[in-house]
């Protein structure tokens, strides 16, 4: 409940607040469309799609990052660590080396963190013991391949080109383009299904063979589970680029305030990541305004010390 | 006994793990109220055993029928429901509590859909009660002692409530009152759903105190069954341990200590 009015706040503050601040009274006329003007077109143009982009992405983030945690039965995995993001970043680095537009930028982002997924799961494509164990390795391994390809990139790259590049890796809503509704329709639908399968991710967090003792196909939900993480994941870094913490923080702190049922756990972590990024997003622009910082540098500079001050209070203790 | 009352039955399983032969040819047979113990050193195999007649892990070959069905042929859900499995040991990398816990051991009954009814909260607190874990119902698993650790595991597997029960060192970590407690619960709890008990000890005297039948696993696939009085005898204990046992009398009493 909470949540649900912190993600209301968080959206109104994005949209109000920036280089031109907006009367808070004058943002329902907006909204509906009985106001026009120079405010009006700053809120639906401008504030509005960067708003819902940041929002979506961190909810996705939110989610994947939740979601990977009980596939890696690790609660400090991140939605980044299998590598997917590594792909990601080497399709939009490619796209940007050739001085591609922001479209295919986003695509190949996109094929990127695609092919990345899939080599993962051909990859991993073992069960039975340890399985969690087989595919974290795979990922990190892949993931490292994919840092040094990124690295390449940004030594053969010219001036100008790196720093689009840095602020793609850092993460940055800055080319947000449109009210994405197919995105937001499918963070729905992932949290929908993943929503379905909260009680096998209860017992998948005890490990497979206590699932499979208590009744879960357990290899059907981890596949389920993968997939829809991945996508995820590669839905928010081929629209905002690898921001960092929020698939790292969010589910972490959700887990410590609601508890480990993922039936509260997953819609908690989708609003408090899409709060999060908005908030952050909001910074980005606000604090050295007019000029802008990738939101990813926000993110780590809000979630560094949140995490460590929830490392030392935790739940209980 | 006709076929009802019977609970498994292995035929011809042969298991074989890493280089360790567990068990050949092994065809034995488990009726309702009886309570297995399954002796033997270290690494001959008795955990494998209860992973294989559990369905977590495939045979060499050979059959096991699970309430005169194949194993595999059970939904994984109904079968749930019928046969739970107390694990050694459970590392919970996740902050649950321990109410938490055993809200997710109703897994088997209970679709996506549905939230916890009356009676199955009922069932929970009956679980945490007969385990005396009520007061530490909000705690978080990982800052409990061992033998509350264990206590909890043990709740979780009275709120599955199956039929047969496997049950893995099911007293470790426990202290000597939980040990007695903790097994006539087990126990009871099996004799309600005319159900049995497979469990692995090491500790000879509190198998001879609970168990009616024992399978000795004697390592490179040799084994012995029969009614414990027949088999937790000094002299087999000594051969099964490759260790003199002696057996102490007083009066009625009698234990097992090692000479």
């Amino acid at each position: 409940m909470l949540l649900v009015l912190l993600s209301l706040f968080s959206l109104l503050a994005s949209l109000a607040l920036g280089s031109y601040p907006i009367a808070l009274e004058n943002l329902p006329a907006i909204l509906s469309g009985s106001l026009t003007g120079t405010d009006a077109q700053i809120v639906t143009e401008l504030r509005w799609p960067r708003t819902m982009t940041a929002f979506v992405t961190g909810g996705l983030l939110g989610l994947a990052g939740a979601l990977m945690q009980v596939l890696l039965r690790n609660p400090l995995a991140d939605p980044y660590i299998l590598g997917i993001s590594g792909g990601a970043a080497t399709g939009a680095l490619l796209a940007i080396t050739f001085g591609l537009g922001n479209e295919w930028i986003n695509g190949s982002a996109f094929s990127g963190a695609m092919l990345s997924m899939l080599l993962v799961f051909m990859l991993s494509h073992r069960h039975g013991h340890n399985s969690h164990f087989h595919l974290l390795l795979t990922g990190v391994v892949l993931a490292a391949g994919w840092g040094a390809v990124i690295n390449i990139l940004l030594i053969l790259a010219n001036t100008q080109s790196v720093h689009s590049m840095l602020f793609w890796l850092m993460g940055d809503l800055s080319h947000a383009s449109g009210p994405s509704w197919w995105a937001l329709t499918l963070l729905l639908s992932a949290l929908l299904i993943s929503w379905l399968i909260a009680r096998d991710l209860n017992l998948l967090t005890y490990g497979d063979s206590k699932a499979r003792s208590l009744g879960s196909n357990v290899r059907r939900i981890r596949q389920i589970t993968f997939i829809i993480a991945a996508l995820c994941t590669a839905i928010a870094v081929s629209m905002a680029g690898s921001i960092g913490f929020i698939g790292l923080i969010v589910p972490h702190l959700i887990r410590l305030i609601v508890g480990s049922n993922h039936r509260l756990v997953l819609p908690a972590a989708v609003l408090a990541g899409g709060s999060l990024l908005v908030l952050a997003d909001l910074g980005a622009r606000t604090l050295l305004a007019p000029q802008q910082l990738p939101v990813g540098v926000i993110t780590a500079f809000i979630g560094v010390p949140v995490f460590l001050y929830l490392l030392r209070r935790r739940r209980n203790e | 006994m006709n076929d009802t009352h019977r609970l498994l039955q292995t035929m011809d399983l042969d298991i074989e793990i890493g280089n360790v032969q567990v068990c050949q040819s092994l065809n034995w047979t488990v009726n309702e109220n009886e309570v297995w113990g399954i002796l033997g050193l270290n690494g001959v195999g008795k955990t494998t055993l209860l992973n294989t007649i559990s369905g977590l892990l495939e045979a060499n070959s050979g059959q096991v029928l699970f309430q005169n069905k194949a194993l595999d042929q059970w939904p994984q859900k109904a079968l749930a429901r019928e046969l739970g499995y107390l694990f050694q040991s459970l590392s919970h990398e996740f902050p649950q509590t321990v109410h938490e816990f055993c809200a997710d051991a109703l897994y088997p009954y209970i679709n996506q859909w549905q939230n916890m009814s009356v009676a199955q909260q009922q069932i929970i607190s009956d679980a945490l009660i007969a385990t005396e874990m009520s007061q530490h119902h909000e705690r978080l698993i990982n800052s409990l002692s061992g033998g509350e650790k264990r206590r909890t595991e043990i709740a979780g597997l009275l709120v599955q409530n199956p039929r047969l029960w496997l049950l893995d060192e099911p007293v470790n970590h426990l202290d000597l009152r939980h040990q007695m407690q903790i097994m006539q619960v087990l126990i009871s709890a099996a004799h309600k759903r005319s159900g049995g008990i497979i469990s692995i000890f090491h500790d000879p005297n509190l198998a001879r105190h609970f168990c009616t039948h024992i399978l000795l696993l004697k390592g490179n696939g040799n084994y012995e069954t029969g009614i414990c009085e027949n088999m937790l005898t000094a002299e087999k204990l000594s051969q099964l341990y490759q260790q003199p046992v002696i057996e102490l009398k007083d009066k009625d009493k009698s234990a097992f200590i090692a000479d």
